[in-house]
């Protein structure tokens, strides 16, 4: 700093003030252009830069540089270099209307060059409250512009002796309020750059969290399957376990009522087919099951060849004609003559009509019919009874996986089976529905219905 | 050589059901041999060629179906009709079973009834295969 003093008063020597002063401007502007501070980031160093190059450059007392607060009312000094005292200090504020003229001119102006502060009329609101306490008698103001409108003004301050702002002074306090609206711009810059990589970060962190949501998600999921999957594993080992010791029991009672074993009493008979009869229920049952446990695992698939629908229909049919004589129900059946060739899986045909009348024996009162017909590429399967018939209000959620309370009046085996029964018809492109009441007294019908279709087997060779 | 024989082997391992199996078949006119180990079905195979073997898969010392496998792999053993009887549904059966050489598939509990039936049709088309 002392060099920079020297060279200005060598050059003021020589009288070549004019020339000599413009170069030590252009390159105290261009140092401070090119400088780190001015785009490193740090704009409070910047200004300190500035304002100490500014009282240097034009040898005053007092250069500061002030920003209009957010809401233009106030003009706050963001930084103020006394050159004496060597102290940066920044705070002071300035009520922008009570300076109308100042302003006004810092509007129009390149610069406010007022050699007497106190009687220039751009100046002169200054006087009392600012420049006399301050002994501050010249000034030369240079308004910063930025986004298209006065942002501020960088303040030379002249102390004690007035002094006349030469063009190239002049000109240089413009170029510094330039260079105040350039640092401000890269400020504003770097806000916004801030702002986006927060906004990224962020983001990323949303991201982050809902990918981690998602996992949870999925795993929970997972879990929910593997659980599903075991308790369809359990349902059927469970399942698969029953059968032995019924079938044991079921065939002791054959065993008996073959008379193998010798005469048996009318008394005898009858207790064995209650065994029997129940033995044979709790198979169903078991079956329905491993069924449930099939469909709620997706497993549930069927194995069709190419059949006569009468055999397996009729086979159900006759595993019930004996149960029904012994019940006192009069169950018929009518099975026609002709073959209905078709694509189906043989046991689950038989496991349909078993639920159906299953179902129809246990709510009948005195009879239950079955019949099989087939017509127009289609084959129909109809067993109804005359029970009491079904709530009309059941009958919507009649075929549904999970038996509802109010239709456990009518038996869990109810909801299940005809779930079942659903499942099957629809493998194989069928459908079930359900009529009742079918007469005044009740009464229900169910009726299957299956697509026939040609075999897709090859020729036995 | 060994002996052809007239029975039936029975391979059951709950031992109600084996006898319940056992006295139907008798009743039905056939001579049963009853075991309920695969050690046992080794022995009364290593000294008789049976008629017809009727197997139940889950035993206490191993698979029916790997017991299966070594019957169709022995010479003597490759055409005797095995049934059979188990506690797994029909999908098992195709899976495994019957692409591994079993003659037939009941599943528990089955009626006499058709038992007798499926025996009987296994055991006809054994002497036809044979007179072929």
């Amino acid at each position: 700093m002392t060099k920079h003093r020297k060279t200005a008063a060598k050059s003021a020597s020589e009288g070549d003030v004019a020339g000599e002063s413009q170069q030590r401007h252009n390159r105290v502007l261009v140092r401070l252009a090119t400088g780190s501070s001015i785009t490193g980031g740090d704009f409070d160093a910047f200004l300190r830069c500035l304002t100490e190059a500014a009282a240097e450059t034009l040898e005053v007392e007092r250069a500061s540089v002030w920003l209009f607060s957010p809401d233009r009312t106030r003009l706050r000094c963001v930084d103020l270099f006394e050159r004496a005292a060597w102290n940066h200090s920044q705070g002071i504020e300035l009520g922008a209307r009570d300076y109308p003229a100042y302003f006004r001119a810092l509007e129009t102006e390149r610069v406010i060059d007022a050699q007497d502060a106190c009687g220039d009329p751009r100046t002169a609101e200054f006087r009392a409250g600012y420049l006399e306490p301050l002994r501050i008698v010249s000034l030369l103001d240079a308004p910063v512009r930025w986004g298209g409108r006065l942002a501020g003004v960088v303040c030379h301050e002249q102390v004690g002796k007035e002094r006349p702002w030469t063009s190239e002074d002049q000109a240089f306090a413009g170029s510094l309020g330039d260079l105040v609206s350039i640092a401000l711009e890269d400020q504003q810059r770097r806000r916004t750059e801030e702002a986006l990589r927060e906004a990224v970060r962020t983001n990323r962190d949303y991201v982050r969290e809902l990918s981690n949501a998602n996992e949870e998600l999925r795993r929970a999921n997972e879990q929910l399957k593997e659980m599903d999957r075991l308790k369809s594993t359990f349902l059927a080992a469970v399942s698969h376990e029953l059968r032995t010791p019924l079938a044991t029991i079921q065939g002791a009672v054959e065993n008996l009522l073959t008379g193998m074993t010798g005469r048996i009493t009318e008394m005898q008979l009858r207790m064995l087919e209650i065994i029997s009869r129940n033995a044979g229920r709790l198979n169903r049952l078991i079956e329905n099951l491993l069924e449930f446990s099939r469909l709620s695992s997706g497993r549930f698939s069927i194995a069709a060849s190419h059949i006569d629908l009468r055999q397996p229909v009729r086979q159900a049919f006759e595993n019930f004609r004996t149960l029904a004589d012994r019940g006192g129900l009069k169950l018929s059946g009518a099975i026609p003559e002709d073959a209905i060739m078709t694509m189906a899986d043989h046991d689950r045909i038989i496991q349909i009509a078993t639920n159906l009348l299953d179902n129809a024996i246990r709510f009948a009162r005195t009879a239950a019919a079955l019949s099989l017909s087939a017509r127009d590429g289609s084959a129909t399967l109809t067993v109804e009874d005359d029970g009491p018939g079904i709530d009309a209000e059941l009958l919507p959620r009649l075929f549904q996986q999970f038996p509802r309370a109010d239709i456990r009046s009518a038996g869990t085996h109810l909801g299940l089976g005809l779930s079942i029964v659903k499942a099957i018809a629809e493998a194989h492109g069928g459908s079930v529905t359900v009529a009742s009441p079918t007469s005044a007294t009740g009464g229900t019908r169910f009726s299957v219905v299956f697509p026939i279709k040609a075999s897709t087997e090859r020729p036995a060779s | 050589v060994i002996a052809p024989s007239s029975r039936l082997l029975v391979v059951e391992d709950e031992e109600d059901l084996l006898e319940v199996l056992t006295e139907r078949l008798e009743w039905e006119g056939y001579a049963v041999e009853p075991v309920s180990t695969l050690a046992a079905a080794r022995t009364a195979l290593a000294a008789t060629l049976p008629r017809l073997v009727l197997l139940d898969l889950m035993l206490p010392d191993g698979s029916g179906l790997d017991f299966l496998a070594e019957m169709r792999a022995s010479p003597s053993h490759t055409n005797t009709p095995v049934l059979i009887l188990s506690g797994m549904g029909e999908e098992n059966a195709s899976r495994h079973g019957m692409a591994r050489g079993a003659s037939g598939w009941l599943t528990k509990p089955v009626g006499g009834e058709v038992l007798i039936a499926t025996i009987e049709k296994l055991l006809s088309q054994k002497t036809v295969t044979s007179d072929q």
